[in-house]
């Protein structure tokens, strides 16, 4: 049984994946197919027949994408610069969140009372697994970003997410923890601590580009091979 | 006989300007209207007119606005500005010339003799 409503939404989506159409480019598009559908429906045809004599009528999805790419062009470059923007901070950002995440580990550590070689371990580990985790959420936001915030706004609402984050992460990772974590335990253990960290950041910093770089090249080879 | 891709795009302005300067009129009306007056020589599909208009009124020749129909459809209709009217003089004249060269060439007949 044909279904008018869920047969513009799959046609609606094949022009949402052609890159061009922008705000109500799709609108604009779907009141037209209606019309010609309602005209086609006078003339005896099904709903069915209609519906898909008017998109062929229309023309290809990617083809118009590509039409409305040309004159959306300044558009569509703004938001991919404000995409690159908000993934270069929300990189920073969750680099200073992670180190944020040492931090408080290394107090909650001193507070327990664990010695200061096991408590610099735990600011490693605290470190890596936010790292990991807050990149696999901004993938996960890029992944799903267009079903969640329209394609037209993502961009700026990514730099002001990142830029907050941003400041607020620095501000309590770099000042406030430090200083509760020292007071807590004392400059020698807390110098023990920051030595384990240190060389955990160390290993990090070396790693991080080498898998970033491994997969990159993984993800090229996967692509050219579909 | 169909008009190639780069004639019909480059029709595509006076056209639009053209149907426009007889009243506003929403985007499927233009179309039809365009199709009519060309009886369907046009190699394209109904689809690509609507970059042309987006294009237009970017370029401020025209200017559109959404709005709802006795049917309860909402339509985006378009008007022709004043600047929209000065491009149509341009494009009058430039097609003019390539009308009358044609022309001039195509009444002349060939002397056999």
């Amino acid at each position: 049984m044909f279904d008018l409503n869920q047969a513009i939404d799959n046609w609606r989506a094949q022009l949402g994946r052609a890159d061009g159409c922008l705000g109500d480019d799709a609108a604009e598009l779907e009141e037209h197919l209606r019309e010609e559908m309602a005209g086609l429906a006078q003339a005896g045809l099904t709903e069915e027949e209609a519906f898909l004599l008017s998109a062929r009528r229309l023309g290809r999805a990617d083809l118009l994408g590509e039409e409305f790419a040309k004159v959306n062009a300044p558009s569509i470059l703004l938001g991919r610069l404000h995409w690159m923007g908000a993934g270069v901070l929300i990189w920073m950002a969750s680099g200073v969140a992670a180190s944020f995440a040492g931090q408080v580990s290394m107090i909650e550590g001193f507070a327990l009372g664990f010695h200061p070689h096991v408590v610099g371990g735990l600011t490693v580990v605290a470190r890596l697994g936010v790292l990991v985790v807050l990149i696999a959420l901004a993938l996960g936001i890029l992944v799903v970003r267009e079903r969640l915030v329209p394609r037209s706004i993502a961009g700026r609402y990514g730099l002001l997410v990142g830029i907050v984050l941003w400041f607020v992460l620095l501000l309590a990772g770099s000042s406030f923890c430090p200083a509760v974590a020292i007071r807590m335990c004392g400059p020698a253990e807390f110098g023990q601590a920051s030595i384990v960290t240190a060389i955990g950041a160390l290993a990090t910093s070396i790693l991080a580009p080498i898998l970033l770089a491994g997969w990159v090249l993984i993800t090229a080879r996967r692509l050219r091979a579909a | 006989m169909a008009c190639s891709k780069e004639l019909v795009a480059a029709s595509a302005t006076p056209l639009v300007l053209s149907v426009l300067a007889q009243g506003e009129n929403y985007g499927y009306a233009i179309i039809k209207r365009v199709a009519e007056l060309t009886g369907g020589e046009m190699q394209w599909t109904d689809g690509m007119l609507y970059p042309v208009l987006h294009r237009l009124e970017k370029q401020g020749h025209i200017q559109s606005e959404w709005r709802s129909s006795e049917g309860g459809r909402r339509r985006k209709y378009y008007r022709l500005r004043k600047e929209g009217a000065r491009q149509l003089a341009l494009e009058k004249q430039k097609w003019e010339v390539v009308h009358s060269a044609l022309t001039s060439l195509w009444e002349v007949k060939p002397c056999l003799t």
